[in-house]
């Protein structure tokens, strides 16, 4: 991180315009309410990365700003961890986002994790049929949405799990058993771990 | 004649700065049409008045200049003619969480809606909007926090519609949801459209999304339209350089697909 500047004023200043916020002088004097979302998201990344974190928990920096601006914010947090040895956990459900800027991926469901991978090889190809059916549901500029994955349901809720796999009821490879017993986080290959017994 | 013709819409607002107050342009010179049965989109970066123009037709902006019509009806300047409109226009907003109230069940939130005054009817109408939505009956007695994203913004389209709109504005309904939960929810708008033939207003900043659901879309850039095309032709031939850039940096992070998938398909 650059070296402490002389006055508050110039350090918060100068933290604001590290985020990208314009006319960093003329922000520090508005309410809220007057700066648009995506000012207000760089401020919160500001106030973030102000003491020197070692790891920065990332709830979902950027999911109300757009695409260039996405880039530019995540590019940020990725130079901060570079240049400061600092770890970004970044919990997102976009998964350009993840492909673009995590080196290893968790994928989520009903509070247990389903897969581990290392990014390149998850996006390549999923293993867990709620993986599989996140990364197909991605828009391309060749997707037409009559062709794009249809699943049955939502995500349950914490009160009303379903007995066995939590995914069972919405997945198209269910079997009996599945809706039995929960299966267990198996390593299927090295830094790869899938919660299905029949990914393959 | 068109559903929604929007010409010249201009809004601005005051800022601050110590002593100087500075007008500040939001919306510069905004013209549109849409008809009803069709969905335009309206992409643009943060901040570039988006959702300002959404607010100006809900409504809940007055804009500074320039003219609204809906139906033929003239709402600004004649604001006042908005009373007889009814609640014809809807908005949904992007944040699910704080577009219900957590202090009603989703049956009352429901019920502020509906037009019927039988309990039966009221009951029937309910049931109805519920399932339209593809939602079970059994969240209608849950409150707002005990449902997922995905769930409460299915609950909110339910309440727009509960109404009968002949104009829904979407702002970024599904930006804060998973891809597997933005596609069910589309898919359900498109077809919901096919069955009402209300006009869509879908604004976003993701144009690979947009040009899912959309028939023609708008780019907004700083208060101005710099381009309108059809969804496809946007994709394949944008012609500003400001399409061109938000396209690029969309791409970016979104390679071509694997061929893996195409196997599994």
């Amino acid at each position: 991180m650059d070296p402490r500047p002389r006055s508050h004023d110039d350090f918060i200043e100068g933290l604001l315009a590290r985020v990208g916020v314009e006319q960093p002088a003329e922000v520090l004097s508005c309410y809220p309410h007057q700066l648009s979302v995506g000012t207000l998201q760089r401020i919160l990344i500001a106030m973030a990365i102000a003491p020197n974190p070692r790891l920065l928990i990332a709830d979902e920096p950027t999911s109300a700003v757009d695409a260039s601006m996405r880039i530019q914010i995540l590019d940020l947090l990725r130079n901060l961890c570079e240049e400061g040895e600092m770890g970004l956990f970044l919990i997102t459900h976009d998964l350009s986002l993840a492909r673009q800027y995590a080196d290893r991926v968790a994928v989520l469901y009903a509070g247990r994790i389903v897969e581990m991978a290392q990014a390149e090889e998850f996006f390549k190809e999923p293993f867990h049929p709620y993986s599989w059916l996140l990364v197909e549901s991605m828009p391309s500029t060749e997707s037409s949405l009559p062709h794009m994955p249809t699943v049955p349901g939502t995500i349950p809720s914490v009160d009303d799990l379903p007995a066995g796999c939590k995914f069972s009821p919405r997945c198209f490879k269910v079997q009996d058993d599945c809706r039995i017993e929960e299966p267990a986080l198996i390593s299927v290959r090295e830094m790869r771990s899938v919660r299905c017994p029949y990914w393959k | 004649m068109s559903l929604l013709e929007v010409s010249n819409l201009r809004f601005s607002i005051d800022k601050r700065f110590l002593l100087c107050k500075r007008r500040k342009e939001i919306l510069r010179s905004v013209s549109f049409s849409l008809d009803a049965g069709s969905t335009l989109g309206l992409i643009g970066e943060s901040g570039s008045g988006k959702t300002t123009i959404a607010k100006c037709l809900a409504g809940i902006y007055e804009p500074c200049g320039g003219t609204i019509n809906f139906r033929g009806l003239n709402l600004y300047p004649e604001t006042k003619s908005r009373k007889a409109l009814g609640p014809k226009i809807q908005l949904l907003f992007q944040n699910h969480a704080a577009s219900l109230d957590p202090r009603l069940t989703v049956r009352e939130s429901l019920v502020e809606g509906v037009p019927e005054k039988d309990d039966r009817l009221i009951e029937e109408a309910i049931t109805k909007f519920i399932s339209m939505v593809g939602l079970p009956e059994d969240v209608l007695v849950r409150y707002p926090h005990q449902l997922s994203g995905g769930q409460r913004q299915r609950v909110a389209l339910a309440r727009a519609l509960s109404v009968s709109p002949q104009l829904l504005i979407l702002d970024e309904p599904t930006s804060a949801l998973d891809s597997l939960t933005q596609i069910q929810i589309l898919k359900m708008v498109v077809a919901l459209q096919k069955q009402t033939a209300m006009a869509i207003l879908y604004i976003s900043h993701d144009i690979l999304t947009s040009s899912l659901v959309c028939d023609s879309i708008a780019v907004l850039h700083e208060g101005v339209i710099v381009e309108q095309a059809a969804a496809r032709i946007l994709l394949q031939q944008p012609r500003h350089p400001y399409t061109r850039r938000i396209l690029q940096a969309t791409l970016v992070q979104t390679p071509p697909r694997n061929n893996h998938r195409a196997e599994k398909n």
